[in-house]
């Protein structure tokens, strides 16, 4: 769909599909890629909120709206709100007669809608499999291989959601493998800088594979949609520590501690 | 065939180091499996390892062993290939 607005005085027009976020429009069709999405308490996906309770919302407010275009074309066609079909940016009656979306009369044409749960909690819904190989002599895991599956009832956005998905698997295996905020006994941090409190990127953990699935519809919103991403991060410390005591079974390593660092894989691997 | 050997390590003592107690019995000798193994052993010995947040002394110490005997072995495999 073509868009136009103004973005830092200059006025600009683009075709973008219309599931693109503005995000996504600024930074891939008009190349502004200093954009980036800021992350504020509230905002975030976390607890599954942006997506259940924000476009839920939306959603209800899109149907509230959409009742009111259609009852604005009806009185414009001179026809019942029913029988009004919308396609294409043109409200249509059923004589074959249809006004373009643009044309109807603006005022009126809003809608305000709200949304919240009560004690209608949605879950992730998912699972993990992993395989490792563990160096006895060092410690060292290295991950061979990792796939997250999860059902995450509806798919609004294939491409947030893949990347929600794969950053919280990595958040999870930092804090399997790297993540150690170490205190001292009068409770002293001493993990005080990113050089000692160790956190993965993009090039840590290459190797993994999410799939995201849309079986099962959540019935606790109207989109049926369900935690996502959450998925990535649940499983990881117990799964990975369940593959190092498979790697380690011969010698009967029951880790019990994250993270799995060389240090602590090794004396997993060497018990004295 | 007799070798001149360098083994250096770093994160085995405040600062990079030489093993040159580890090089004096390389030196000179055919490097088979025996001698791989003594070497390893000598330099966990030799070393003095600091220990922080991320790994302690005895990990460090254990850690030489099994890096001077992999790269030993690497060499020596690379010498008679």
């Amino acid at each position: 769909m073509p868009v136009a607005f103004t973005i830092n005085g200059n006025p600009v027009e683009v075709t973008v599909e219309p599931r693109t976020s503005l995000a996504d429009c600024l930074r891939y069709a008009l190349r502004l890629t200093g954009t980036h999405i800021g992350c504020e308490h509230g905002v975030c996906p976390f607890h599954s909120r942006s997506t259940v309770l924000g476009g839920s919302a939306v959603f209800e407010g899109a149907g509230v709206l959409l009742d009111k275009i259609r009852a604005a074309a009806a009185a414009c066609l001179d026809c019942e709100s029913a029988e009004i079909e919308i396609t294409d940016g043109h409200a249509g009656a059923r004589d074959g007669r249809s006004v373009a979306l643009a044309e109807l009369p603006k005022d009126g044409l809003k809608a305000d809608a709200s949304f919240a749960n009560h004690h209608r909690h949605t879950y992730a819904y998912g699972t993990a499999a992993a395989h490792v190989t563990v160096d006895p002599g060092t410690g060292r895991v290295e991950l061979v291989d990792y796939l997250v599956v999860e059902d995450v009832g509806r798919i609004v956005n294939p491409l947030t959601l893949h990347g929600q998905v794969i950053g919280s698997t990595v958040q999870g295996l930092g804090g399997a493998f790297m993540e150690n905020l170490v205190y001292d006994a009068n409770g002293q941090l001493f993990a005080g800088t990113l050089a000692d409190y160790l956190i993965p990127t993009a090039t840590d953990f290459p190797r993994i594979r999410a799939i995201s699935l849309q079986h099962r519809p959540s019935p606790t919103n109207p989109l049926g949609v369900k935690g996502a991403g959450e998925g990535g991060i649940i499983p990881v410390g117990g799964l990975m520590a369940n593959a190092v005591a498979g790697a380690l079974s011969s010698l009967g390593a029951e880790p019990n501690e994250l993270p799995l660092s060389p240090p602590c894989v090794w004396r997993l691997a060497n018990p004295s | 065939m007799p070798v001149i050997s360098h083994v250096g390590v770093i994160g085995a003592f405040s600062r990079p180091h030489r093993l040159e107690p580890v090089e004096a019995m390389l030196d000179g000798r055919n490097v088979d499996e025996q001698t791989i193994a003594a070497a390893a052993r000598a330099a966990a010995d030799a070393v003095d390892p600091p220990q922080d947040l991320h790994a302690d002394a005895e990990y460090r110490r254990a850690l030489v062993a099994t890096l001077v005997e992999r790269a030993l072995r690497a060499a020596a495999q690379r010498r008679s290939a």
